[in-house]
């Protein structure tokens, strides 16, 4: 088709055309706009708008990294989220490794109970914590009888117990992710590397890791955003004793004391950016070792 | 050759108890009367008893199984439809669809809930009206599940081939879409349908921002019950764990009947 040709048959389509065509866009359009587009606007503006009155200003921002509160929200939802991410992954990675090992009736169950109990967050998962661990917990109460001291005296309402809760919901949905990275590596590179009397580990490190790079990021990245918004759980468990960041931002929207929208959008983006630049840089990564592939 | 190692036997051992045992202990202890030794040392049915005496806790499970449906179904409806126009019409617009799509990966939770009220909370049109927040902003939640089935199943099904099959024997583009691909894409589908309903299900966060007073679903009131005895609150997270059983057991069998029933193209969930 020539060039004017081309044009002609764009100029053809006609506007009742247009709408039979498109039509069927409308109400996902609408939606992501009025639920996805403006929201998102929107909290930008809130952040950077006075508490009472017009005009743009920093001070909301300024607020959040100010006040001792913020900043300790902050802090805890990083070493929380860092932790239970890092930890998460390495751990995620040897049960992957070992399930993907299993044969495959074996694997098929496991990878059920794994469903079944990514689907066990929120409240149910706090309480069933409080059961087991709470200050008259199941396990305090055996560790008392028996005299195991880490047992009796674990104190579920820290954020060292948050940290070790987090893990549970970390562990499924992370395995469940990085399973099927593992098809990836092919058994003649482990062969090759046998004949090489090159140790498993050594392999591993050397050529299994920085293949399957990509995919653990990925799931890193999940795990991460997974930790930092976590609301439900921690809300329950340590309310405002051990502050964190959903949990604040909430509060200047719906808590007992006055809400303060602009304060709220403010700690919001904080808290979308911390996301952000843990997937950019992540991307990153990912992006140096797919070079190295080429 | 799959050798065994007993590092990674261990491995799996460990986070198979760590993630079974809360589970179990939550399970057995809805049944005990007393539990503050080593063993309990009685059981009863009391506290279920009690529970399903209590009209709020029932209709609080049928609002929340009624809020989980709805937005999956809204979400489904409104996706496939725009992919119909992406696939017949216009391929160029499917990288948009797919990054409004993406995007609530990012901004989920308790982001988007503070980013919809911050927009809408005073708003007179119904926009304001928390109800119908809520509604939407789980349909937004529901998109990149939901995205991810319905185009993996749509290029499973080699819809283009259909369309024309369909559109010789004298239907149109539209009745051959809904008549004819949709029907081959519901068992598809119904994976993502079941995690999306799974994952409403269990919401709490966004529906204490949004609507906590107005729409008590069963996570609220789970959450209302924090003064009540253990064994009541095991009792309510036991019956929680049993719908949404019901829920992932579904999601497997839907997998397992398509496995056994087609070689059509594996359906991979990759993230991102």
């Amino acid at each position: 088709m020539s060039d004017t040709a081309k044009r002609t048959s764009k100029i053809k389509i006609s506007p009742k055309e247009i709408i039979t065509q498109y039509w069927t866009l409308l109400p996902f359009l609408l939606l992501v706009i009025m639920f996805e587009m403006v929201p998102l606007f929107s909290m930008i503006t809130h952040s950077v708008s006075k508490n009472r009155g017009s005009g743009l200003t920093l001070e909301n921002f300024q607020e959040v990294f100010s006040r001792p509160i913020y900043q300790t929200a902050i802090r805890n939802s990083l070493s929380l989220t860092i932790f239970s991410s890092v930890l998460g992954i390495f751990l995620v990675f040897i049960t992957s490794m070992a399930l993907y090992r299993t044969q495959n009736k074996f694997k098929s169950v496991y990878m059920s109970m794994l469903t079944l109990t990514s689907n066990f967050t929120g409240i149910p998962l706090a309480y069933s914590f409080i059961t087991i661990l709470g200050y008259t917990g199941v396990f305090v109460q055996i560790g008392k009888q028996i005299g195991l001291d880490l047992l009796a005296n674990f104190d579920l309402y820290t954020i060292a117990g948050l940290g070790f809760l987090y893990i549970y919901f970390q562990l499924p949905m992370g395995t469940l992710l990085l399973l099927p990275a593992f098809e990836g590596i092919h058994k003649e590179w482990q062969e090759s590397a046998e004949l090489m009397s090159a140790s498993p580990f050594q392999f591993w490190i050397k050529v299994g890791v920085p293949v399957m790079m990509p995919s653990i990021l990925g799931t890193f990245t999940m795990l991460f955003a997974n930790a930092l918004t976590a609301y439900a759980t921690p809300y329950l468990l340590t309310g405002a004793s051990v502050p964190i960041l959903p949990i604040k931002v909430a509060d200047l929207f719906v808590g007992d004391l006055r809400s303060r929208p602009e304060l709220g959008s403010a700690l919001s983006l904080v808290l979308l950016a911390t996301m952000l630049i843990v997937i950019v840089l992540s991307n990153l990564v990912k992006r140096a070792f797919m070079k190295g592939e080429k | 050759m799959k050798k065994r190692h007993p590092v990674g036997i261990l491995a799996l051992t460990l986070c198979g108890i760590y993630l079974i045992l809360p589970l179990l202990v939550t399970v057995v202890y809805s049944f005990t009367g007393d539990w503050s030794s080593i063993l309990p040392r009685s059981f009863t049915l009391r506290y279920y008893a009690d529970l399903f005496q209590n009209p709020q806790f029932w209709s609080s499970v049928l609002r929340s199984v009624i809020i989980s449906i709805i937005p999956v179904i809204i979400t489904c409806v409104f996706v496939i439809l725009a992919l119909y126009t992406t696939v017949i019409y216009n391929p160029k617009l499917e990288k948009y669809i797919e990054v409004a799509c993406t995007i609530p990966y990012t901004i989920n939770g308790i982001i988007l809930a503070t980013s919809v009220l911050g927009a809408y909370s005073a708003s007179q049109t119904i926009l304001g009206n928390r109800l119908f927040m809520l509604v939407c902003i789980y349909c937004i939640g529901c998109l990149p599940v939901t995205f991810r089935g319905i185009r993996n199943n749509m290029y499973a099904v080699n819809i283009r081939q259909l369309i024309e099959a369909a559109e010789i024997l004298g239907a149109s583009k539209i009745i051959a879409f809904f008549k004819v691909v949709v029907p081959c894409m519901v068992s598809g589908i119904m994976v993502s349908v079941l995690m999306c309903m799974a994952a409403l299900f269990g919401d709490f966060a966004i529906i204490r921002m949004i609507a906590s007073t107005q729409y008590m679903t069963a996570q609220s009131f789970l959450y209302e019950s924090r003064n009540s005895p253990v064994q009541l609150t095991s009792a309510i997270v036991t019956v929680l764990f049993l719908v949404t059983l019901i829920i992932t057991l579904s999601v497997l069998f839907v997998q397992m009947r398509d496995k056994t029933k087609s070689t059509a193209l594996p359906v991979t969930e990759e993230e991102e």
